[in-house]
């Protein structure tokens, strides 16, 4: 009897290994899928421009003394 | 014939009873132990290097394509923006002459002058501060004065004007004080 509960004792502690093991590679898993850090010179070159130029202000400085 | 001894062999019976009770449970319990810890050994062994670097070059080709649109409208914004630019080059001379790259004093300070000159004001005093704060101290009559604020308000290169100070002695005498724009590359 002694030796059954040993049993399901040593059982239910790899049960819980297995289960820990498992959410463990799930987060790490997660980890390397989702966090890429973008290298400096490439986060530069990825900011966004504004192609249009303010010809209505350029007008206005045109229109004044040089 | 030898007597039934019963009791012995009840209790040897049970004993075999129990034995055989046990035994299977004993033996699915060790290969459940045994398959649990093959799991566990395959899990860190096998699985979790090859399911890390899966993920890892998963993620990788996803980050990829992602900044590959980026790019491609980074090359639109720019081919967009060229197309602009040559198309207003001209007026961007007019630009540099608003804004200037660096200070460019020599230049402001000599448009001073003929603006005096055409107000008919004496320039007496131009000073500067910090490579930014200016003043300007001027003498004439109160039409001239007026001519030469007018001018320079109405000048191209960007300046701010702060204070206008007109002094009364034996000439009208007008101090600008203000802070000259300029463009500083970062």
């Amino acid at each position: 009897m002694k030796k059954n509960k040993t049993d399901r004792d040593i059982v239910l502690m790899l049960v819980m290994t297995l289960i820990t093991l498992v959410s463990w590679l799930a987060f790490e898993v997660y980890r390397a899928y989702v966090i890429k850090p973008i290298p400096d010179v490439l986060a530069k070159q990825l900011i966004e421009l504004n192609p249009n130029l303010d010809t209505v202000t350029l007008d206005k400085i045109e229109k004044r003394q040089p | 014939m030898a007597p039934l001894d019963y009791k012995t062999s009840l209790a040897r019976y049970r004993r075999y009873l129990a034995t055989v009770q046990e035994q299977p449970l004993l033996r699915a319990s060790l290969y459940l132990v045994l398959s649990l810890l093959l799991i566990i050994i395959l899990i860190l062994a096998a699985l979790r290097p090859t399911l890390i670097t899966i993920a890892s070059l998963s993620g990788d080709i996803k980050q990829q394509g992602e900044i590959e649109k980026k790019l491609d409208a980074k090359i639109t914004q720019v081919s967009q923006a060229q197309q602009i630019l040559s198309a207003n080059e001209t007026k961007l001379l007019v630009l540099n002459q608003a804004l200037p790259i660096g200070e460019e004093f020599s230049i402001w300070g000599k448009r001073m002058e003929e603006l005096a000159q055409e107000s008919g004001v004496t320039l007496t005093g131009v000073a500067l501060e910090n490579y930014q704060d200016f003043a300007l101290t001027v003498q004439g009559n109160y039409i001239q004065l007026k001519s030469f604020l007018n001018r320079v308000e109405s000048l191209r290169r960007l300046m701010k004007i702060e204070s206008v100070q007109i002094v009364s002695s034996a000439n009208l005498t007008m101090i600008i004080k203000g802070k000259l724009e300029s463009y500083e590359e970062k």
